[in-house]
């Protein structure tokens, strides 16, 4: 009977071989070309408008609803610079870096999603940085520091009792961890996390000196 | 590109999606068990609980599909569902009977 | 071989490289429990150990050493079935068993470090030399390099020992797993500002291993159990092994899609990942039905009770924890909502217990088995096999429990927190605070604790099984074996006509 099992093809261990071999390499085959067209789209600043530039730390960052696609989406609107300081897109990338590479090191993961990746145990920090409980948009930059220089003082547990523990951050790291925190709050997550009501903004915007100005201008 | 479901069909839509798969699961097992030999007793029943389960996953991918507002692209996953979790037990049985043939003899 | 006895001495050179690092698994186990008990009581009570242990630390620990034991388990589970498989001596002993305690001390430098540095100045010093900061993959970046360094060796090993024997369709499924698998961890190893490009790459190393490659290679390990355990037949087996890593690589390298919803790549993924997510079920039907297939035909007539046990868990565990947990909540419309809440982490305990504790656990009493001088394993053990099957039960019910506890928790999260307050600071302490949520991290301890005693139980069982046993093993003929006796059989007929 071994030959009616053997002549049976599709039941046969060389057919499903080479299927095993053909469908692993078509499947990999498609994701290398997808992440070659995703690479492309998610890199800072790139046309496709999902991952902003690290200068966006020096616009005001807002959500606005998008009829077409259904859910809220970045706005990008005029400059307020972070700590009132523009920045060129490399200071800029420097900042951000500065935080992230703090955010990796203090292991914020752990306790913390970002972009909704991680543990459970405190808040999403995909868009902390527009989280209404800073208050206001000029209250903001000034609460962010105190809170992350202090986090066990200014607790911000609403009645849970679940603290942060002192990270014992540095000026400079406290002030990388907000920019990176601001650049975070405005990359493209397709709606997520929904319904997100972001904290008044409507403080003074920057006004560049004219002579920037007319230099920008040229 | 999405309609998120409708806030406080959240949970009926995890149990639907559970729903689905359970029931898929029950459809497979039981067509298994209907055709194996030895069964020819209980195939009937068998075979009844088999088609039952599947027709409560169609029910469920059609309230599912409703739940979780789809339109579009969503629709060719419901219809994938349906289609594949319909054939794909029924070939691995196939398959798997074919496959040790020599052994039944 | 002494019955009862064990026999450590008289194994060959891969099978005590297998119980070592089965040993380690074990403790890391047993870690993996304790830290997950802290962090456990930590949803309950802040305060505790606050500023000295704190929860991201035993959550980190929770979890790596939950990594760390599975791949421990894998390695000891190829290492003991090499030599089966080739036919020949393990090749390169001496640096297998260097790469061995080099691992090991690699293991508990890092988590040392972890308990005690914790975490670094925002440098890239602190990413090299004491923690990556992202999850499931924190060991710093020396110790990837020394992980890489050990794969390769042990890639030599299982390579050389085959090339030297010979070659099994399931040691092929093997080797190529195994490159796959050290090729995405390679995928984690680096550092870049740009978030979503960091998250894209990481993804790459926790689906592509977890969904993917090892599922794979616990294909291969299982296949191997079945033809030991059921007597199951190689070409069988082999040709099923093809169709698992067809149907596996088929639906889940692209299931990678449904982890690009919302860290700011395309939309196309939604589709892409929504798609693929719904045909990642079929393989586990596909085992499910194999499974009552040949549970029908062989009447189970098991050597090992025990590992049959946890290998049957296996499939249902996967089905549930990795199928039906994963589906409920894996298309956008809901994922919307649940991702990022204790809805996940309820996913991943019954799926990681599910798909690959279990089929550790059964390859473990495997081992044990020859250990004890291939003693009797079957129905009526010296202790009626109560702690095998109080451990079964116990870890099970214990990791159910859980599961639903944290169910029910994200379900609260996924509402308040995230459908009616739309994900703001203040919306997600409401959510920790619904009496249903707090009551749900009560129940997860209990049930924890539950599981932790079940663990111990385990390891006592490991530790004493076939002690006392008086009767070798019972012998189950492979459907091989007897199609050969048959052609003996009907050679001898026609030999005499």
């Amino acid at each position: 009977m071994a030959e009616s099992y053997e002549s049976q093809w599709w039941v046969s261990e060389s057919f499903w071989r080479k299927c095993a071999i053909f469908i692993t390499a078509g499947m990999a085959l498609v994701l290398v070309f997808l992440t070659f067209h995703t690479l492309y789209a998610i890199g800072a600043g790139a046309d496709a408008g999902r991952v902003p530039a690290y200068s966006v730390i020096n616009y005001r960052i807002d959500y606005v609803p998008d009829e077409e696609r259904g859910h809220l989406v970045p706005e990008i609107g005029p400059m307020v610079p972070l700590f009132g300081e523009v920045m060129s897109e490399e200071d800029a990338k420097a900042l951000v870096n500065h935080g992230k590479l703090t955010v990796q090191a203090r292991n914020c993961m752990n306790c913390h999603t970002l972009l909704g990746n991680g543990a459970y145990y405190a808040p999403d920090l995909t868009k902390a940085w527009l989280d209404p409980g800073w208050g206001n948009e000029q209250a903001r930059e000034l609460l962010m520091t105190m809170f992350l220089k202090d986090p066990v003082t200014n607790a911000r547990t609403f009645g849970t009792n679940r603290k942060m523990p002192n990270q014992d951050l540095t000026d400079d790291e406290v002030r990388g961890v907000i920019a990176y925190l601001k650049w975070m709050s405005a990359i493209d997550t397709n709606g997520f996390p929904a319904n997100f009501e972001t904290l008044p903004q409507d403080g003074p915007v920057y006004e560049p000196p004219s002579e920037a100005s007319e230099e920008g201008a040229t | 590109m999405y309609d998120p479901v409708d806030i406080e069909r959240i949970a009926g839509a995890a149990l639907l999606g559970s729903a689905i798969l359970v029931t898929g699961l029950g459809y497979a097992i039981f067509l298994a068990l209907a055709r194996l030999r030895g069964a020819s007793r209980f195939r009937r029943v068998f075979n009844g609980i088999s088609l039952g389960s599947f027709a409560l996953l169609v029910v469920s991918v059609i309230a599912f599909s409703l739940v979780m507002n789809f339109s579009g692209w969503w629709y060719v996953i419901s219809g994938l569902m349906v289609c594949g979790y319909f054939v794909a037990p029924r070939f691995i049985w196939r398959l798997t009977e074919t496959m040790h043939e020599e052994e039944v003899e | 071989m002494t019955l009862g006895a064990l026999n450590y001495g008289e194994l060959s050179v891969g099978k005590k490289l297998a119980i070592k690092y089965f040993s380690v698994a074990m403790v890391l186990f047993l870690a993996q429990m304790l830290f997950g008990l802290l962090a456990a009581w930590q949803f309950i009570a802040p305060d505790f150990l606050f500023g000295f242990l704190d929860f991201n630390v035993n959550r980190m620990v929770h979890i790596n050493a939950m990594v760390v034991w599975l791949l421990y388990g894998f390695i000891g589970s190829i290492f003991w079935l090499i030599e089966d498989e080739s036919g020949v001596p393990l090749v390169g002993a001496k640096i297998a068993e260097a790469t061995f305690w080099v691992l090991t001390l690699a293991v508990v430098i890092v988590v040392l470090v972890y308990l005690f540095v914790q975490s670094g100045p925002g440098e890239t010093a602190t990413l090299w030399l004491i923690n990556e900061g992202r999850e499931y993959i924190e060991a710093p970046r020396w110790t990837d390099i020394g992980i890489v360094v050990c794969m390769v060796a042990i890639f030599y090993n299982v390579l050389a020992t085959f090339l030297k024997g010979q070659w099994s369709g399931i040691s092929g499924v093997l080797v190529l797993d195994l490159i796959a698998l050290a090729g995405l961890y390679l995928c984690g190893m680096f550092y870049t500002t740009n978030l979503p490009v960091d998250q894209y790459w990481w993804w790459w190393v926790i689906h592509l291993w977890v969904e993917a490659t090892w599922e794979v290679l616990v294909g291969c390990i299982m296949a191997w159990g079945l033809i030991k355990t059921l007597g199951a037949r190689r070409k069988i087996v082999t040709t099923w092994l093809y169709i698992e890593v067809a149907l596996m690589f088929g639906s889940g390298i692209l299931g990678l899609g449904h982890h690009y919803f919302w860290i700011g790549t395309p939309e196309y993924w939604l589709g892409i990942g929504g798609f693929f997510s719904a045909l990642e079920p079929i393989p586990l039907v596909a085992m499910v039905v194999h499974s009552v297939y040949d549970a029908g035909k062989h009447a189970f007539r098991s050597n090992n009770h025990p590992a049959l046990a946890w290998l049957i868990a296996h499939a249902f565990g996967n089905f549930f924890g990795a199928g039906v947990w994963g589906f409920m909540q894996t298309l956008p419309q809901i994922n919307l909502y649940t991702h990022g809440t204790q809805w996940a982490s309820s996913h991943g305990h019954l799926a990681f217990f599910g798909a690959y504790v279990t089929i550790v656990v059964a390859f473990i009493y495997l081992a044990l088995q020859k250990l004890r001088g291939d003693v009797w394993m079957s129905g009526g053990l010296v202790d009626q096999g109560r702690k095998w099957k109080w451990a079964l039960v116990l870890t099970h019910v214990g990791m159910v429990g859980m599961t639903i506890a944290l169910l029910i928790a994200g379900y609260e999260q996924s509402f308040v927190e995230r459908a009616i307050g739309g994900s703001t600071w203040q919306a997600y302490f409401e959510g920790q605070m619904r009496p249903w949520f707090v009551e749900a991290m009560w129940w997860r301890m209990a049930f924890g604790v539950l599981m932790t005693v079940g663990v111990v139980l385990l390891l006592w069982d490991f530790l004493t099984i076939g002690a006392k046993e008086m009767k070798p093993m019972l012998e189950v003929k492979s459907l091989d074996e007897e199609a050969e006796d048959v052609q003996v059989g009907e050679v001898g007929v026609a030999a005499q006509s």
